[in-house]
């Protein structure tokens, strides 16, 4: 019997290559975890608001409830042009002056370095980068406003989260007062949904006929939206918190639970920006640096497998499931098989008093509850912080667990084996005890051995992710277990019971138990009918 | 005689196991923990961390804990202690549930022997009438139609994991479609409306426990549904004594039922038996999916707060529960079976 033709016959099998493909698919996606999981842990809050929560996944869009859900809209698209870094960033803006024309000049002498740490779920900025200066001179004595736009068309439902973002640093303004909006333009009208201004402007907007009393109202509740001069000011708008946002002040129509709802009910043209108002008297001359701005639509379709309820990737959540249900499944069960062919072979082969001690302690795990063990186990090693790695830990704990059930049928394989005529002419030939156990033994127990590695992976795989279910297995860390359980909490009605999440974890689990299992039973086969 | 002697022996073996397992867990709860430097009367007074304000009425209920339970004495008095303690179910007092173990134990114990009672009789019947079924259609169908369908199905339950099949369930018979309530004290007060009495409170009760039931019984039937029909396939076809009784013209009903069928329940049996013993493992989870308060909901509820008196008692109540059960299982077969009883 030759190894090659051993290994030859089993891949002539159409089960051995199905199983085998299945457990190559997930071996690589394991494998490749921190080359295609976009977040190496998705349960971090810095990985939440990819997407909005509960979004399913990108190819939903053929089942028709999900065909006109929008996708992450982000405006502008580049980062360059987000980090103003570039010249073109300002001819990207669309600049619209209905008054009259100013100057305006771009010039790359902002200095690097100097934004300021700004914290928060959405921001995305870059502190080490410059910031780029914006000039603007004129003669007047009317208000100056000065649009900075982007264009887009929408056309799909209305959706749940937007967000916008700006940064800037007002360096010189002579002869004027400054008030910078964010807005978004739809067909009815122009929406502020973020205002700065300094007192002179404030003043100004309060002493509007129309809109004063809601100008008034605004500034008087926020009162940190006082452009200050020579600072960076960091003028932000989501709706998650629209109650702060100037539209609701100022116009009453504008629900400011639904304002993501209101403003993008259209199907249509919009324009998100920036507008910069300047009221001056008379001659003036305003220099701004400026940088990062970033308008984003949450999408509520993201990805490939979507997103959960923090609006975090589940496909990085499953690749990095994946890697370590199988990294714990193969480790778990290498020591698994090292102790329990070992032990199976001492208990085999020496019999007598160390084979019953041994069969004891096999029987002693394995008639006992193994479930409460391992949960006895890891709650004492972690409370004791025995282990600093909890993987490392369930990996230690299955492995030294699961071993019995080899040993035993080593064991009995050893029994049989043992008095073979070729064994036992070996022994009065006078072979060792290591020569007998290495060329007659464990070559007629490998195929035996084998095909138990290929039964005990996803054993071990399924009790990992059992531990993590129940919620004394890995924590805070994206397993298989992890995502099913968080289903408990967070599957409704409402956003489909999560079923990108419960059906890609769920058919891995059971793909990854019927790939080895095929596997599995193909080499049995074949290894019984080759000795 | 030599029944008696085979009875013995194994009631000795069992209790020297159940004993192993006492020792083991005391070493693993309270001997381990301090080798590792933790103060385990910490955890028997269900105290994760000291609070600024009252460290020192926190440690001075350490320190009476402590005492109680007798952890600065010698060892070889602890172990003595421990191992008395246990066998006299004198188990503690539960952090977590703020009573007496034993106490909890007795109030969550019930609902679980209920599931487990309910879904053992399902399976059995569920595994012998489809086991029977599929049997038949093998043998006698040409195409075996009834048998690759139910077969299929069963080999599938192996398949499937009970943290997925057991939410999905939930999610859609129960969330969505209402069938079944939410969880146990939902159905039993109407979410604070209504307090049911009598037989009306029974038929709540199995409302809300029909489900986890359902789950197990799906989980649980296939495998010995399996060795069912594979057994009588094989007695029924190659075993010496359904041959004769062909040979002799006995109807092959007869064949099946008075020989096949009677020959193929004794490996079914010491299934069932092993599946007694070993049914907490689906309780675990079907428990805590379902949010029935069992044993398994507790242990787990326990786990997750360091528990630690709670734990230590259900390891021992779990151990000796499986060995009565393995136990019994021996004297069945010495019953049956009479090549066990004279140790051939």
């Amino acid at each position: 019997m030759s190894s090659l033709s051993f290994v030859k016959s089993v891949l002539r099998r159409r089960d051995a290559i199905v199983g085998l493909a299945i457990i190559l698919f997930f071996a690589l996606i394991a494998l490749l975890a921190p080359l295609i999981a976009p977040f190496s842990n998705a349960y971090n809050p810095k990985a939440y608001f990819v997407a909005s929560p509960d979004s399913p996944p990108a190819w939903a869009r053929i089942f028709p409830p999900y065909s006109s859900l929008p996708p992450n809209i982000v405006l502008p698209p580049t980062p360059s042009y987000q980090l103003f870094k570039v010249p073109s960033a300002i001819q990207y803006w669309q600049v619209l002056d209905p008054v009259n024309s100013p100057v305006i000049k771009y010039s790359q002498s902002g200095p690097v370095g100097v934004l300021p740490p700004i914290s928060g779920a959405f921001v995305s900025y870059d502190p080490t980068s410059g910031s780029e200066l914006v000039n603007l001179t004129g003669d007047s004595t009317t208000p100056v406003p000065l649009y900075l736009y982007h264009e887009f068309g929408y056309n799909y439902q209305p959706p749940d989260y937007f967000y916008a973002q700006l940064l800037v640093k007002p360096i010189t303004v002579q002869g004027a007062s400054l008030a910078i909006f964010l807005f978004v333009q739809n067909e009815k009208g122009v929406y502020p949904v973020a205002l700065f201004a300094d007192s002179g402007a404030q003043t100004y907007l309060e002493s509007l006929p129309n809109l004063g009393s809601g100008y008034l109202n605004y500034f008087a509740t926020n009162t940190q939206s006082t452009l200050n001069k020579g600072a960076w000011n960091f003028i932000s708008a989501i709706t998650t918190a629209s109650a702060y946002m100037p539209l609701v002040y100022l116009n009453k129509s504008v629900n400011p639970l639904l304002v993501s709802q209101t403003l993008f009910s259209e199907k249509g043209e919009y324009k998100v920006g920036e507008l910069i108002l300047v009221i001056p008297h008379g001659k003036y001359s305003i220099a701004l640096q400026q940088t990062d701005f970033k308008f984003q639509i949450f999408g509520k379709i993201y990805g490939l497998l979507g997103t959960d309820a923090n609006g975090a990737d589940v496909w990085s959540e499953f690749v990095t499931g994946t890697r370590l249900a199988l990294g714990i499944g193969f480790g778990a069960s290498a020591i698994t098989m090292a102790i329990g062919v070992l032990l199976g072979l001492v208990a085999g082969f020496f019999g007598g008093f160390v084979d019953s001690a041994l069969i004891f302690l096999f029987d002693f795990l394995l008639l006992l509850p193994g479930l409460i063990l391992l949960i006895d186990l890891d709650t004492i090693f972690t409370i004791t912080h025995a282990v600093p790695n909890k993987a490392l830990l369930i990996t230690l704990l299955l492995g030294f667990l699961g071993f019995a059930g080899v040993s035993r049928i080593v064991r009995s394989q050893v029994l049989s084996l043992k008095t073979r005529t070729y064994v036992q002419a070996a022994q009065v030939m006078g072979a060792s005890n290591f020569y007998i156990v290495r060329s007659h033994i464990l070559k007629h127990t490998a195929g035996t051995i084998i095909a138990l590695v290929t039964y005990i992976v996803p054993g071990l795989v399924i009790a990992d992710a059992g531990l993590d279910f129940l919620g004394i297995g890995i924590i805070n860390t994206p397993t298989w277990g992890n995502m099913l359980n968080n289903l408990l909490n967070q599957a409704t009605a409402s956003n489909g019971y999560l079923w990108w999440i419960s059906l890609s974890v769920g058919l891995s689990i059971i793909a990854l138990s019927v790939g080895f299992y095929l596997f599995g039973t193909a080499i049995q086969e074949e290894f019984s009918r080759f000795s | 005689m030599a029944t008696y002697k085979f009875v013995v022996f194994r009631l000795i073996n069992r209790l020297v196991t159940l004993l192993f397992l006492a020792i083991v867990s005391f070493f693993l709860f309270e001997v381990i923990p301090q080798l590792l430097g933790f103060n385990v009367a910490f955890l028997f007074a269900g105290i994760t961390q000291l609070s600024p304000k009252q460290a020192q009425a926190q440690l001075l209920l350490v320190d009476t804990i402590a005492k109680a339970y007798g952890l600065y004495d010698p060892l070889p008095l602890r172990i003595y202690h421990f191992l008395f303690n246990m066998f006299t179910f004198n188990f503690g007092y539960s952090p977590t549930f703020k009573e007496p173990v034993l106490k909890v134990v007795s109030q969550y114990l019930p609902n679980s022997l209920i599931l487990s009672g309910v879904s053992l009789i399902t399976t059995s019947v569920l595994s012998i009438v489809f086991g029977v079924y599929a049997a038949k259609s093998f043998i006698n169908s040409k195409r075996k139609i009834g048998d690759k369908t139910v077969s299929i199905f069963s080999i599938g339950t192996y398949f499937l994991p009970v943290i997925w099949i057991g939410p999905i369930l939930y999610f859609v018979l129960a969330d969505q479609a209402r069938i079944f309530p939410i969880n146990l004290a939902f159905a039993l007060n109407c979410g604070g409306v209504c307090h049911p009495t009598g037989l009306e409170y029974y038929l709540r009760y199995l409302w809300a426990a029909t489900l986890p039931i359902i789950v197990l019984t799906i989980l649980g039937f296939g495998h010995r549904q399996q060795l069912l029909r594979n057994n009588i396939i094989e007695e029924y076809n190659s075993s010496s004594y359904a041959i004769y009784a062909r040979a002799r013209g006995i109807p092959s009903r007869q064949i099946f039922y008075k020989h096949a069928f009677r020959n193929a329940l004794l490996p079914w049996v010491t299934q069932v038996g092993l599946d007694v013993a070993f049914l907490i493992y689906g309780l675990f989870f079907v428990e805590v999916i379902f949010q029935f308060p069992g044993i398994g909901y507790a242990s787990v509820l326990a786990a997750t707060t360091l528990d630690i008196p709670f734990l230590i008692s259900t390891t021992f109540l779990f151990g000796l529960y499986t060995l009565l059960v393995l136990f019994v299982l021996d004297f069945v077969y010495a019953m049956l079976d009479p090549r066990i009883r004279l140790g051939e």
